[in-house]
Formats: structure tokens, C-alpha cells, sequence
């Protein structure tokens, strides 16, 4: 029986290919996508250390980000901006309103901009599907930190460990891989 | 803009869409047969229901604004895509591909790949294809089950469009096993009276090979693929073009090589193997330099008469009639015995039978299939082939030691007819040095053969 960070590797595999295939056709530049599993703080920074020339950008925000434990992030840059999206992974028979609540929670104390619940080879629950279908503020959160305004924009996809593929659930703001991709591609590409 | 998910609906699109009259819908058919048949397979055909809703619907809405449904009936499932099309249709016609009627009849892909980036791309547009027409039925197997295959099966006469899709495939390690082109010197080599020689295309790649560079997006394509390669003991991946052998048998010339229904470059030709069609389509993998060698022997592999043409005696008598060439022969009727030929054909397999020249005549081998058929019970043919030819003669000449049949040998070396039992089979002769002379090569295109038919005064020249 395999446990969820068992899936991890293919699914990093996935998201990784996805979004630096659609930054390639959209914008002509190569992204860069950079995995830590566990503690954020530490994990970011040894990224950087690993990958002063990409990760540079990161270096402020590495400092000032509290020690968080997270199942999965990904540090995304395209070398002169850079992006959080973390990842809760489950393999629970149907995600509901706790591990959307846990990602939020991580997303609001790291400052991710994105974050994606992802459930392998299940779905959510009927009350979180009806939550995030109807309360849209749910998945795309604006909140002030320190005078600064700070968005935070969340979708739910499904896993299919077979075919190792995404199943969209058109639940959250982020629809797609190719949404997150063109949100990542308008932001790095817009002064 | 290109991404990861139109990729995909492009595949699916190019290889099942139809766009009708209607302006808000069109549909995208997949041929999925028995495969896929609710009445054969009601737990799979529920499983293709979830797919099409779970992987298909959610991404035509994000991507187009489409909302998917689907019928099924018994072979052939169809997804309906219901809204305003516009802006799939205004993506369809940036890549040079027109929204009219069965997309893939006309699609040019070569706009589309030039999008697809990176590996990543190509393996997605390709999970569309082989999601939509990519066939794992249990027949799709290289002579026993352990070599598997998917065959992505293409009707038309889009020869451009398979040829770019098997580069494609090239470009990501998934090198086609065979591809089984839409044209009479791939689907009647024996035969020019059989007119139904358009059965589509099929790129068949080892199911091995495909696993590890390709993808799909349906679940049951998936469990069917880890289904079928169970069945092989062993993992087999695929040799590079121009290290893969080459095998050339004979093929007739058949009138359809001029259909206009066959696309310029390729209308016209005579074909010797299916990777001569490649090396015409000037594919950068095709095998040019074997090409050329078996240009060297082409009065062998080029037979302007029926290789072997199996039918009643009066569909027979009517085809001798209608051809000027066989019906001014004058025949010599033979009652053979059916042992003795067979004793023929164990002492030299090769032997040719009433020739003029030692290397002409008719193939033994060929006159004896000929005559299994003419002697076989119904329950020992599949249709009008014969179930083990070898084994049919034995059988009959061991209840009969002095079983004949009827032979009409002709006074040139137009088809040999062996008749019988209400049946009748013409088996043409062997007559390299007559045939080469038929066989030249287009002026333009130096891999292209063209031939002409065989006259009475060049077998008479031949005497």
C-alpha cells in the first residue's frame, strides 16, 4: 500500500513539465521550478544556495519567511521573480473542509500567492465542493499584511496515479495547470 | 496560445472531431468499436463515461467554454461539445487546420507541431490522439500476443498528416513498429480485382515503447495498455528507422494506384514496402539507401497480373472476359494431380511451373494455395482464404491418393486459372526480366516508381 509521499516525485514531475512547457510557448524564456519537501524556511533557503544564479530573486523573502512544515512547495522564477505554490497532498477518500482550511493556513503564513489541494485518485467532499463553488472569496483571499496587500489564489485537482495525469474539478480559482501557467506567465512577464 | 491542455483537445480534436452545419456544437467520434461496447464490455463503457466527464468536460470548460456531453452507441462513442465555438475555431484555423466536416480528412499538423515545443507538448497532443483513435483491441499484436501494439487508426487519405504524425512521434523516442498506409500495394498486394483496398491507416507502435515515451489521459486506455503488455513475458522496444530490416515481398499492380481519391505526391506510384511510401513522402528517417537497392530487382517484386485472385468460377470467367490481354489467350485445359504437386513443391519450394525460361513461370507455392482453396471443404476457409494450405491438400489426397484439378494454361504467360467446385483462381507467372521492363521512376522524384500495363507483344518479346 503506498502512503501519499510515496506519489510526490511524479507528481512534481507533472506540475514541473506543465508549467515550464506553457512558460516556454507563452513568453520564449525558460521557468524554473524548484522542489522542497518539509520545513519551507530551511528548505528555501538551501535552494537558494543551491541555485544562487536562478533563485537570487528569493533571497529576501527567504529571510523574513517563518519556519513553516509543509507537505510540498515549489519555488517558481523565471530568475528576476519568483513565486510560492504549495502543494497539500492527500489520499484520503474525499478531501473536505480541514485540508482545505490546512492549505489556507499554510498559504497565509508563508505568503504563497498559490497554493493547490491535491487529492490522489479521489475527489472532495459534497460540503467542500458546494463551499468553493458558491463562496468564491474561498479560493482567491486578499489579505493587508504590514500595509501590503497580499493575494492568495487556491484551486482543487485530482491525481490519477494510473495514467499520471490531473483530473480538473473546476473547483477554486485555479482551474487549470495551463491557468496557474498563464497567471505565472502574466506576472513574470508585467513590470 | 499553445499550452499543455489544448495540446491535448487538439489531439483529441484532430483525431475524432467533426464540425457539421451547426455553429454552437460539434462532436469528436471515437471509433472504439468492441473495445469499448457497452453490450460486450458494460464496466469499461462505464469507466469511458468518467473519463470523457472527468478528464474531456472539465478541460474543454476551462480552456474553450465548452460543456461536454456524450452518446454511446454500440461502437462508436461521441462526445458532444456544446456552446460557442469560436474561439476553438479561431485556434483551430491559426494552425491551418479548417473546421469543415471530419477534421483529420484535411488537417495539416505540421502549424500545430511546430507549437508543441518541447517533449512535453508532443506527449500530450499525442495522449489526445491515441485517447481518441488509438486501438489496443486484443488484435493489435505483431504475430502472437508478446508483441503488443497500439494502432492509432486513421481513415482518409491524408498521407501528409500521418507522415508528420509518425516524425513526431520519432522526435520523442516513440518510433512507429510499422505504419499500414491507406493505399492498394499496402491493403491488396495479391489481388488488383479487390476494390475494397481502403481500410484506413494504422501507425503501429510497440505498446512497450509507446508506455515509456507516450501517454494517455483516459484511464481505461491506460488499464488496457498495462492489460496487454502483461500478456508479453518480455519488454520490447523499437529499432531506429534505418536500422530496422527490410522485408520486400511481390506486390501487384493495381488500377487503384491512380485513385483520385490519393493525394498527388503519392497518386500514380507503385509501392514495394511501406517504408518505400516514406522514403516518396521524403521522410529525413525513411531507408532511401535500401530503397534504392531494391530498385535492382524490381522485375521480381513488381507483378502486373494477380499474385493469387480467389473467387467463384463465373466471377473468374467474367474478370478473363473483361480483359482484352487474358481473353485472347488460347487455353490448354490440364486435370493435374494433386499429389503430384505437392511432391513438386516438397523436392523445390521454389520451383516454377510451365515456364518458358528457367526463370519464368508460375510459383508452386502459389499454384498450391491456389488449389487448397479450390478443394476445400467451407469449414477449412476463412472466407476465401484457406486455413493451412498445406494441411488442406494433405487431408484431401489422403481420402483420395488420386484427387485432380482442372487447369487452364494459357499460350503466354497471363495468369494461370485452376478451377473447381464451383470456384476459380487466377495465379500469375513470375517473369522478371519481362516485368522490369514495365517499372520506371518518376522524373521528379527519383524513389517514386511508375509503371505501365503489360501488353501481349512484350510477353511475345519475352518468347
Amino acid at each position: 500500500m503506498r502512503n501519499e509521499v510515496s506519489y510526490y516525485p511524479e507528481i512534481q514531475r507533472f506540475i514541473e513539465s506543465q508549467l515550464t512547457s506553457n512558460f516556454k510557448v507563452a513568453s520564449k524564456r525558460d521557468l524554473y521550478v524548484f522542489w522542497g519537501i518539509g520545513e519551507l524556511k530551511t528548505n528555501l533557503q538551501r535552494i537558494i544556495a543551491e541555485h544562487p544564479e536562478e533563485c537570487a530573486c528569493a533571497s529576501d523573502f527567504s529571510r523574513y519567511v517563518p519556519p513553516l512544515s509543509l507537505d510540498i512547495f515549489a519555488l517558481v522564477t523565471d530568475r528576476q521573480k519568483f513565486e510560492l505554490l504549495i502543494l497539500e497532498i492527500k489520499l484520503v477518500k474525499s478531501a473536505g473542509l480541514s485540508e482545505w482550511s490546512q492549505l489556507v493556513g499554510y498559504c497565509l503564513v508563508s505568503g504563497a500567492k498559490y497554493g493547490l489541494l491535491l487529492n490522489i485518485d479521489s475527489g472532495s467532499s459534497p460540503r467542500l465542493t458546494q463551499m468553493i463553488q458558491t463562496e468564491q472569496h474561498m479560493s482567491h483571499i486578499q489579505t493587508i499584511v504590514n500595509g501590503e496587500t497580499r493575494e492568495h489564489i487556491l484551486g482543487f485537482m485530482q491525481w490519477n496515479s494510473l495514467t499520471h495525469n490531473f483530473e480538473y474539478s473546476n473547483l477554486g480559482t485555479i482551474k487549470s495547470l495551463s491557468d496557474l501557467s498563464d497567471r505565472l506567465v502574466t506576472e513574470f512577464t508585467h513590470k | 496560445m499553445m499550452n499543455t491542455d489544448k495540446a491535448y483537445l487538439l489531439g483529441l480534436i484532430i483525431g475524432g472531431g467533426t464540425f457539421g452545419n451547426a455553429e454552437d456544437v460539434f462532436s469528436i467520434k471515437l471509433p472504439f468499436k468492441k473495445w469499448g461496447s457497452y453490450l460486450d464490455n458494460p464496466q469499461r463503457a462505464g469507466q469511458i463515461s468518467r473519463d470523457i466527464m472527468s478528464v474531456v468536460s472539465p478541460m474543454f470548460r476551462n480552456t474553450y467554454g465548452l460543456i461536454v456531453s456524450f452518446e454511446a452507441s454500440k461502437n462508436v462513442w461521441t462526445i458532444l461539445c456544446d456552446g460557442d465555438t469560436s474561439a476553438l475555431k479561431t485556434d483551430l484555423q491559426n494552425y491551418g487546420i479548417p473546421c469543415d466536416g471530419e477534421v483529420r480528412a484535411n488537417a495539416d499538423i505540421s502549424k500545430i507541431c511546430t507549437e508543441l515545443v518541447d517533449d512535453n507538448l508532443k506527449r500530450r497532443f499525442i495522449a489526445g490522439l491515441a485517447d481518441s483513435i488509438g486501438s489496443m483491441a486484443k488484435s493489435q499484436r505483431r504475430f502472437t500476443p508478446e508483441n503488443q501494439i497500439l494502432s492509432l487508426e486513421i481513415k482518409g487519405y491524408n498521407f501528409k498528416f500521418v507522415c508528420d504524425l509518425c516524425r513526431l512521434l520519432h522526435s520523442i523516442n516513440c518510433i512507429p513498429d510499422q505504419v499500414n498506409w491507406n493505399h492498394p500495394n499496402i491493403h491488396c498486394t495479391n489481388n488488383p480485382y479487390y476494390s475494397t483496398w481502403n481500410k484506413g491507416f494504422k501507425l503501429r507502435i510497440l505498446l512497450d515503447q509507446y508506455a515509456q515515451f507516450g501517454a494517455f489521459a483516459f484511464r481505461t486506455k491506460a488499464e488496457s495498455s498495462n492489460e496487454n503488455r502483461s500478456l508479453q513475458q518480455q519488454t520490447h522496444s523499437a529499432l531506429p528507422c534505418p536500422e530496422q530490416r527490410m522485408n520486400v515481398t511481390p506486390s501487384c499492380i493495381h488500377p487503384a494506384e491512380n485513385d483520385a481519391l490519393l493525394p498527388e505526391p503519392i497518386r500514380g506510384g507503385h509501392y514495394i514496402h511501406y517504408r518505400h511510401f516514406c522514403a516518396v513522402l521524403g521522410c529525413e528517417h525513411a531507408p532511401y539507401d535500401k530503397i534504392l537497392d531494391e530498385f535492382s530487382r524490381l522485375g521480381k517484386l513488381v507483378i502486373p497480373f494477380p499474385i493469387q485472385c480467389r473467387d467463384s468460377i463465373s466471377q473468374i470467367e467474367s474478370i478473363i472476359a473483361n480483359d482484352p490481354l487474358l481473353a485472347k489467350r488460347y487455353y490448354s485445359d490440364m486435370s493435374i494431380n494433386v499429389s503430384s504437386l505437392l511432391g513438386q513443391f516438397q523436392s523445390d519450394r521454389n520451383a516454377l511451373l510451365y515456364g518458358s525460361t528457367p526463370e519464368n513461370g508460375y510459383p508452386i507455392r502459389e499454384v498450391l494455395q491456389a488449389v487448397a482453396y479450390i478443394i476445400a471443404d467451407h469449414n477449412e476457409l476463412f472466407g476465401k482464404r484457406p486455413k493451412g494450405y498445406i494441411e488442406i491438400i494433405e487431408r484431401h489426397i489422403k481420402n483420395d491418393p488420386t484427387l485432380t484439378v482442372a487447369i487452364r494454361k494459357p499460350d503466354l504467360l497471363t495468369p494461370l486459372v485452376i478451377w473447381g467446385n464451383g470456384r476459380g483462381v487466377l495465379v500469375g507467372a513470375e517473369n522478371p526480366k519481362v516485368y522490369e521492363r514495365l517499372v520506371t521512376r518518376c522524373p521528379n522524384n527519383k524513389y517514386k516508381l511508375q509503371t505501365r500495363p503489360i501488353t501481349e507483344e512484350d510477353l511475345r518479346n519475352a518468347q
